[in-house]
């Protein structure tokens, strides 16, 4: 491969963009999240309605701040292998950053609590607590992110396809069915290629009710069907969120070995898990319906056995990879390499108690407990979220900003401080502490987006709130960190 | 030269041929049949045009972004029900219609498309299939007729007709992308 050139000047400060606005927002959210933990342990007083409406923020912006992070990992890869159009990252941003003040205005000013999810006919029940316009105005800014991310995501496209030729091609299908002997694909092709699949066509999904929930709320004799709506909402959602891991875990399949200096073998059990989970991830959504009993059942079995055969085989190539990768490979940690080990164990266990929500016997229980904040949390603040900042960490931390790659020879690394190791452990821990108690909660069937807590349950949010302070605390630190050193970034 | 005129020809028979029968008296005549003729034949006029080089196109026409927008605004435009049963009943409006779906939809997009890039067709076509399926979905579920013209039974075939549409357009589109575009463009000019 030929020498990797410098990010150019305006991509640079897009992907800085992306990161340092995804670092603050994840922040103040998360800080959100405390108060609403807070609120639910009787420590603060917040008035139910506001409840909601962080609620909403809170989902709103966490979701879709995922997101901005990770297509910023998607490309900063993605680039290294082919030709990227740079104003698209720019346009998403501009139309990422026009959702968010709509989507905010609508919650803040016009007092919209009906959830991320604008579940229908949430949107247009309002009660006079929020009106037409403002739910309006939500449902307009969810529409101007997705327009962005359906651009960045035709670009990916675009570019995977004029370097592979097909997406048989960038999924490495020659080569799996067809034993053809050409070189693997990179695993960032195989990861960007799923990705672009799975979120335009979520994105359509999501284009579509959209509209149709908004034409219903002016027009309300067109009565769309709530199931069906039900069902693409999920699809979009479900799918786009799961799709933030997909991109992010690219940062391990590219950054272990540059601290190893070996490379990241993809082999035809990697090329199957990718191609596997490409379809399943589409076909699992039905998980979030499963007690919709109007449901076909046979949509909840194969949700079931999806939700099992989907998350697993990726999971296990992964680990294996990252495990087999630094095995014996003398590498030296540093404070990125850290989180993203930590990331990929907090993805496996996280997936745990998905799966185990995942089944049908245990879904009739467990339903709109607290157990499914549980384990999304578990996987979003240990997997994800430090995967992402794993990412954003290397980004920052590096000396000889310019020095060329190596693939032979493992990068510097910076030792790591004290404040760095306390950070990132005490994160950890309050991250898998408070996961804990909503997982702890939802056993004792606390249901899920309660503004107000029986007084049996506020023990468990009590003991939340401390961990949740941790989180909060530890994700300061990095982030003031990661913002300060923003402007003397990596430049490859 | 000949084939344009035989497009502007074809364009002009078929609206003699609408406002003179009851054709368009039928919701799917309309929709599928009418609109996407007249927009065929004004594609196709279009596209016999290389206006790339021109320095009005340069100006205006960045990638033929404003071309394509110039189509969608009056498509949609022409799907609003009250417009399509005004040119239902009043031969004006629709000889309008069938002016603007010529050269207001199928002639910019003939002259635009060549000069498009993946992003902006892919964009196109994403935003196409989201319109299908919003409009077949409403025409499924609405309650009463939109137009006063049609009747119900038949709006709702139109919604069904839109929705097949739209998953056959669907497979349409995704098909190249599992084909490899350098071998087909190596079938495609052998001497290379
Ligand atoms: C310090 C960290 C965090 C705290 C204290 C926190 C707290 C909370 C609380 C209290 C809820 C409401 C639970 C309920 O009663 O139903 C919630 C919901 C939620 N959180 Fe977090 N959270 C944190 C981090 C995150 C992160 C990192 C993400 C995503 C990347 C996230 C995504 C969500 C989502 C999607 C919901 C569901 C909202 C809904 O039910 O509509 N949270 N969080
Ligand atoms: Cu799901």
């Amino acid at each position: 491969m030929s020498p990797l050139q410098p990010l150019n000047k305006s991509a640079r400060l897009a992907i800085l963009c992306y990161v340092g606005i995804s670092a603050i927002v994840f922040l103040l959210m998360m800080i959100v999240g405390l108060v609403m933990r807070a609120s639910q342990a009787q420590l603060i007083g917040v008035p139910p309605q506001f409840f909601y409406q962080l609620m909403t923020a809170h989902g709103g912006s966490m979701i879709v701040t995922s997101g901005l992070a990770a297509s910023a990992v998607l490309w900063y890869f993605l680039r290294r292998y082919t030709n990227l159009y740079t104003p698209i990252l720019w346009i998403n941003l501009g139309l990422f950053l026009t959702g968010v003040v709509l989507i905010l205005g609508s919650i803040f000013i016009g007092g919209f609590a009906g959830a991320w999810t604008f579940l229908f006919p949430l949107p247009s029940h309002g009660l006079g607590i929020w009106s037409t316009g403002a739910a309006t105005a939500f449902i307009v800014g969810l529409l101007l992110i997705g327009v962005g991310f359906l651009i960045f995501y035709l670009e990916v496209a675009r570019a995977i396809l004029k370097e592979y030729g097909s997406i048989p091609k960038a999924l490495g299908w020659p080569q799996l069915f067809k034993n053809s002997s050409d070189t693997m694909p990179p695993a960032t092709i195989v990861a960007g290629t799923m990705v672009f699949i799975v979120n335009i066509l979520g994105i359509l999904a999501g284009a579509v009710v959209l509209v149709l929930i908004l034409i219903n709320l002016y027009v309300p004799r067109f009565e769309v069907d709530p199931l069906l709506t039900k069902n693409l909402t999920y699809f979009f959602g479900h799918v786009f969120i799961n799709a933030t891991i997909y991109q992010a875990v690219i940062a391990v399949y590219e950054l272990l070995p540059q601290y190893t200096g070996r490379t990241w073998k993809v082999n035809k059990v990697f090329l199957a898990a990718w191609t596997a989970s490409s379809l399943m991830v589409m076909a699992v959504y039905p998980h979030h319906l499963m007690m919709d009993f109007a449901m076909p059942s046979w949509m909840a079995i194969s949700a079931q056995i999806f939700s099992y055969a989907n998350g697993i085989p990726l999971i296990i190539v992964t680990a294996w990879g990252a495990l087999t990768i630094v095995h014996r490979s003398g590498i030296k940690w540093d404070a990125a390499s850290l989180l993203l080990m930590i990331a990929i164990f907090g993805w496996s266990a996280g997936v745990i108690p998905a799966i185990i929500d995942a089944t049908v016997a245990v879904n009739k229980v467990m339903h709109n407990t607290l157990w499914v904040p549980g384990h999304f949390h578990f996987y979003l603040l240990t997997g994800l979220v430090a995967m992402l900042l794993g990412f954003m960490i290397y980004m920052i931390n590096g000396d000889d900003q310019s020095a060329p790659i190596n693939p032979n020879k493992p990068i510097d690394v910076k030792p790591m401080t004290a404040a760095d190791t306390s950070a990132i452990w005490v994160y950890t821990l309050g991250s898998i502490g408070f996961s804990m108690m909503f997982l702890i909660s939802g056993t004792a069937s606390v249901p899920r987006r309660w503004a107000e807590h029986f007084p049996e349950w506020i023990v468990y949010s009590q003991v939340a709130t401390v961990f949740g302070s941790f989180i909060v605390l530890a994700m300061l630190i990095l982030v003031i960190k990661i913002v300060i050193r923003l402007p003397k970034a990596r430049t490859l | 030269m000949i084939e344009r005129i035989f497009w502007i020809f074809c364009a002009l028979a078929y609206s003699l041929f609408a406002i003179n029968t009851n054709f368009e008296a039928s919701m799917i005549n309309n929709v599928l049949i009418a609109y996407t003729l007249l927009i065929y034949c004004g594609w196709k006029l279009g596209s016999s045009f290389d206006i790339e080089q021109h320095w009005l196109n340069k100006l205006s026409n960045y990638k033929g972004i404003a071309g394509v927008l110039i189509a969608s605004f009056t498509l949609a435009f022409w799907m609003i029900p009250n417009w399509m049963e005004l040119a239902a009943s009043n031969t004006q409006i629709q000889l309008i219609k069938h002016f603007s779906m010529f050269t207001l939809v199928g002639l910019p997009l003939g002259l635009s498309w060549s000069q498009s890039n993946f992003v902006i067709r892919g964009f196109v076509k994403i935003e196409l299939l989201s319109m299908l399926l919003r409009l077949g979905w409403i025409y499924l579920i609405s309650p009463t007729r939109l137009c006063n013209i049609y009747s119900l039974s038949e709006q709702a075939l139109l919604g069904k007709a839109l929705l097949s549409l739209a998953v056959a357009l669907t497979l349409y589109y995704l098909y190249p992308l599992f084909v490899d575009q350098n071998d087909r463009a190596k079938k495609l000019t052998p001497g290379l």
